[in-house]
């Protein structure tokens, strides 16, 4: 999947602020300004006849949001839940409507200042990876952090895992 | 547009008595005027377009005393300021600051001769302020004559205007509905000044705007229309069919122009060309040119039109005060839908967050009769503010039934039929989106009622009928519902000719006994019209089977009262709002789901010789003598049941019209009236589902669609072991 045309308008201003979560032992990052809050996890009501990342639907103050399991989204192996685990509300628009959606993390670490010069693009890592929803890799210290481009995560035109209903 | 609406203001003097009110209300407005021009930015468009019609509105009421001494110089003063703002608005002059002192100047000027006017008029005489002569506008203005033939240019719009243009498409629709409103108004009472006026200030607004705007067809349009309704304001030309038709086209092409602005807005684009517009502009033409040929008495001189000059002016001088004094009294504020909406979410919360403090109240501190009395009284505002963000939303149905109005008029004109439409409990009010979504089935019955409905004047006649037909619209609340009654005196319905053409068309078996309201209701099947003939109106049979399914969609009902040779009612009935469903809640394992009361016939715990299977996997419940199938919610959801008992659970008998099924669920929590939510953007549509709702717990529980359930396990049925 070549993703070298349409990321390039992004490659300008990747530097900036990103709030940084672990799956496993793995680091991501996310643009802060896409991140409206951070909650506990709470119940979930499973919704039917969804792709299996999607874990449900719950209650942000009146408004019902989806919530995607991030784990499952990157077709990892689930984790047991803890008292870290935790959900980033983000907030996404599509065609100019805003909408919030909830993602499943294993722990919130972070904000991180990034500047342009510590962000890498991604490796190309073959077929076995999908790269096109990484925004960039940063450097900080001795860590990488997998930025993460969240518009394509949550709705990226390629399916990163079958569908429950494929299964 | 630069063209100035009045430029050859040549009114004779009457000898009508002058009125000191209307003068001092229209002193008192030039006085507010001046404070805002003090206050007012060359740079800020809206303000001095404001200003600007503000000044329009006083020229109205200046030339309505025009009886008055220095009324006309006033009333000069008045369009040369217009004229300077509309210069300064489209840049046009040198040093915008000096022009707009100069407005101020002219104001002033105006100010000045109305003043001596009043002074002047118990004594009225010829001694004129005339040489208090206002200073002459820049030469600019001489307009280059409108010449139609030439298409107009749209020059790309300009990125800045673009918050403009969207606030200009919206009010430009409000305006043509009250133009088309009133313009019908006319139609009935020709010498309905109050209405011209109406309509010519709902075109000289567009005008103004489209001109900021550089919106070029639109601005011919206005301008001609506009012309052609001045000259009925200046009684040189009567009100008639002519007329009538050719604005009410206007308002359609304005329509479509406004639509195509809105679409070009959006695009960045210039608006497209209208090809109709040109043919459009020399009708209008014509129109204005062309007096003498359907002349009514009076018109063709205004010279000498003396009494009409009196009788026209008493109502104009009246009513631009009261015009004014009006907007300030509903003093309303436009908000966002959006922000309505998080309101409403928010209030919604808060009864929730309520409802949990009074269980806790309930079970922690029984005896604490202060924190028991406020929760008590806080639960009450809660309730109180709940109906009121409720009510927000909430519009009268009268905007919906004034466009009937005009759609019976151009079925009455194209069948060649007499009907009058009556209209009753358009102060109604409903959900804003309710009203939306009826829209469209309303103009089908509309249109079948005027069509199938009302017939022709000589068979009514033979019939014993006046010749008129009548459709009566009629909205009222009723039991948390509204009623909405679509009726007429036509010919009704024929239960032969129904059951005839459902016979042929294979929708009901000859052997089959119906009742008659079911033979009504074959009407909605699709593919079933018994218009003898199909017309470009209606007939065919596409229109009915919609109408049902749109009213079904938002949870209403529809049914039919007829009497052949004497007319039908239908009645639709729809829920308040659609943000509120009344739901059972239903638990399958740990799952809670809401199923809607509309859609329940009843629930049975079965005895396990009412179950019975068809080759052992096709499971059906015998009720009362009908052999409907059994669904396991549980296996449609995929979901741990606590029991996969029948006869341990309960069976909920859905219907989804002539439908029926049974659902297992392994029990009825209750009934209660949630909030219906969309499941966000993330999920989409989910087949069986039709939305969330937040329970008394603060989780979410899923609405179940029941058709859409139907559906699914009609689907599922065969592939399932």
């Amino acid at each position: 999947m070549s993703t070298e045309a349409t990321a390039a308008p992004l490659r300008s201003a990747r530097g900036g602020k990103y709030l940084t979560f672990a799956l496993g032992h793995e680091e991501y990052g996310l643009e802060i300004l896409k991140v409206r809050e951070i909650i506990g996890s709470m119940e979930i009501t499973a919704v039917p006849r969804t792709p299996r990342h999607v874990k449900g639907v719950i209650n942000l103050r009146g408004q019902v949001i989806s919530v995607i399991d991030l784990r499952s989204r990157f077709a990892m192996e689930p984790a047991e839940q803890t008292d870290e685990t935790c959900i980033i509300v983000v907030e996404t628009s599509v065609d100019g409507r805003t909408h919030n959606t909830g993602i499943i993390v294993d722990r919130v670490k972070e904000v991180l200042d990034i500047s342009q010069e510590q962000i890498e693009d991604a490796p190309s890592f073959g077929d076995s990876v999908s790269s096109n929803f990484i925004l960039g890799m940063g450097k900080v210290g001795e860590s990488v952090k997998i930025l993460l481009d969240i518009d394509r995560v949550l709705d990226g035109p390629d399916a990163l895992t079958p569908t429950a209903e494929a299964a | 547009m630069s063209r100035p609406d009045q430029t050859g203001v040549d009114k004779q003097l009457t000898a009508s008595t002058p009125s000191i009110e209307a003068c001092d209300a229209l002193l008192s407005s030039i006085d507010q005027l001046t404070a805002q021009l003090l206050a007012a930015d060359p740079e800020d468009l809206p303000s001095l377009a404001h200003v600007h019609e503000e000044l329009l509105k006083l020229s109205a009421g200046i030339e309505s005393q025009s009886a008055r001494t220095g009324a006309i110089d006033a009333h000069k003063a008045a369009t040369q300021a217009q004229k300077l703002i509309e210069l300064i608005v489209l840049r046009e002059v040198d040093d915008a600051h000096a022009a707009l002192q100069q407005v101020t100047q002219l104001i002033n000027d105006m100010r000045s001769c109305l003043e001596s006017s009043a002074s002047a008029a118990a004594q009225p005489s010829e001694m004129r302020s005339g040489e208090s002569r206002p200073s002459q506008p820049p030469a600019a203005v001489a307009a280059p004559s409108h010449a139609s033939a030439q298409p107009l240019e749209e020059a790309p719009l300009n990125p800045a205007d673009l918050p403009l243009l969207s606030e200009f498409t919206e009010e430009a629709r409000s305006h043509l509905e009250t133009a088309e409103t009133e313009l019908l108004k006319l139609e009935d009472t020709p010498d309905n000044l109050e209405a011209v006026n109406a309509i010519f200030r709902a075109f000289h607004t567009i005008k103004g705007v489209a001109g900021f705007l550089n919106l070029r067809q639109i601005g011919a349009l206005a301008h001609a229309a506009e012309s052609l309704l001045d000259l009925v304001r200046k009684n040189q030309r009567a009100v008639d069919q002519q007329l009538v038709d050719v604005i009410l086209q206007s308002i359609d092409m304005m329509k479509l122009l406004v639509a195509a602005g809105e679409l070009a807005g959006k695009a960045n684009t210039a608006i497209g060309h209208q090809p109709e517009l040109p043919a459009l502009l020399e009708r209008l033409q014509r129109a204005a040119t062309w007096p003498a040929d359907n002349a009514v008495p009076q018109s063709p001189a205004s010279s000498t039109a003396v009494p009409a000059a009196t009788d026209h002016a008493a109502p104009t001088g009246d009513s631009s005060p009261t015009a004014s004094t009006r907007r300030v009294g509903e003093s309303t504020i436009k908000v966002s839908t959006s922000r309505l909406d998080s309101l409403i979410n928010m209030v919604g919360e808060l009864v929730i967050a309520q409802a949990m403090v009074n269980q806790d109240m309930a079970t922690l501190s029984a005896g604490n009769h202060r924190l028991v009395r406020h929760v008590t009284q806080t639960g009450k505002i809660v309730r109180e503010l709940q109906d009121l963000a409720m009510s927000m939303r909430m519009v009268p149905i009268g905007g919906l039934f004034q466009k009937m109005t005009r759609l019976v008029r151009d079925l009455a004109h194209k069948l060649g039929k007499q009907i009058d439409l009556e209209i009753s409990g358009a102060e109604t009010e409903l959900d804003r989106n309710v009203v939306d979504a009826i829209g469209d089935p309303l103009v089908h019955m509309v249109r079948n009622a005027a069509d199938h409905g009302i017939e022709p004047p000589d068979l009514r006649i033979a019939a014993g009928k006046p010749a008129t037909g009548m459709i009566r619209l009629h909205a009222r609340h009723e039991a948390g519902c509204i009623v909405i009654e679509i009726a007429n005196d036509g010919r009704g319905l024929s239960k032969e000719r129904i059951l005839r053409k459902a016979i042929a068309n294979g929708i009901v078996q000859p052997s089959q006994e119906l009742s008659d309201a079911e033979i009504y209701k074959l009407i909605f099947h699709a593919g079933l019209s018994t218009a003898e003939k199909i017309s470009d109106v209606s007939g065919r049979g596409v229109g009915m089977d919609v109408v049902r399914k749109n009213i079904e969609a938002l949870r209403g009902r529809i049914d039919i009262t007829t009497t052949e040779g004497q007319g039908s009612v239908f009645t639709i009935r729809l829920p308040l709002t659609l943000a509120v469903i009344d739901g059972l809640v239903a638990r399958v394992g740990k799952n809670r789901y809401i199923l809607p009361t509309t859609s329940i016939e009843q629930s049975i715990r079965p005895t396990p010789d009412q179950l019975s299977t068809v080759q052992q996997r096709g499971e059906m419940v015998t009720v009362r003598g009908s052999v409907l199938p059994l669904f396991r919610l549980h296996r449609l959801f995929g979901v741990n049941p606590a029991s996969e008992d029948p006869t341990q659970g309960l069976v909920v008998i859905v219907r989804d019209n002539a439908r029926r099924a049974c659902l297992l669920v392994n029990e009825l929590l209750g009934q209660q009236q949630v909030v219906i939510k969309s499941l966000g953007d993330g999920i989409g549509r989910v087949t069986g589902v039709s939305g969330g709702a937040i329970l008394g717990d603060g989780t979410v529980s899923l609405i179940l669609d029941i058709p859409g359930l139907l559906e699914l396990a009609a689907g599922r049925a065969g592939d399932q072991p």
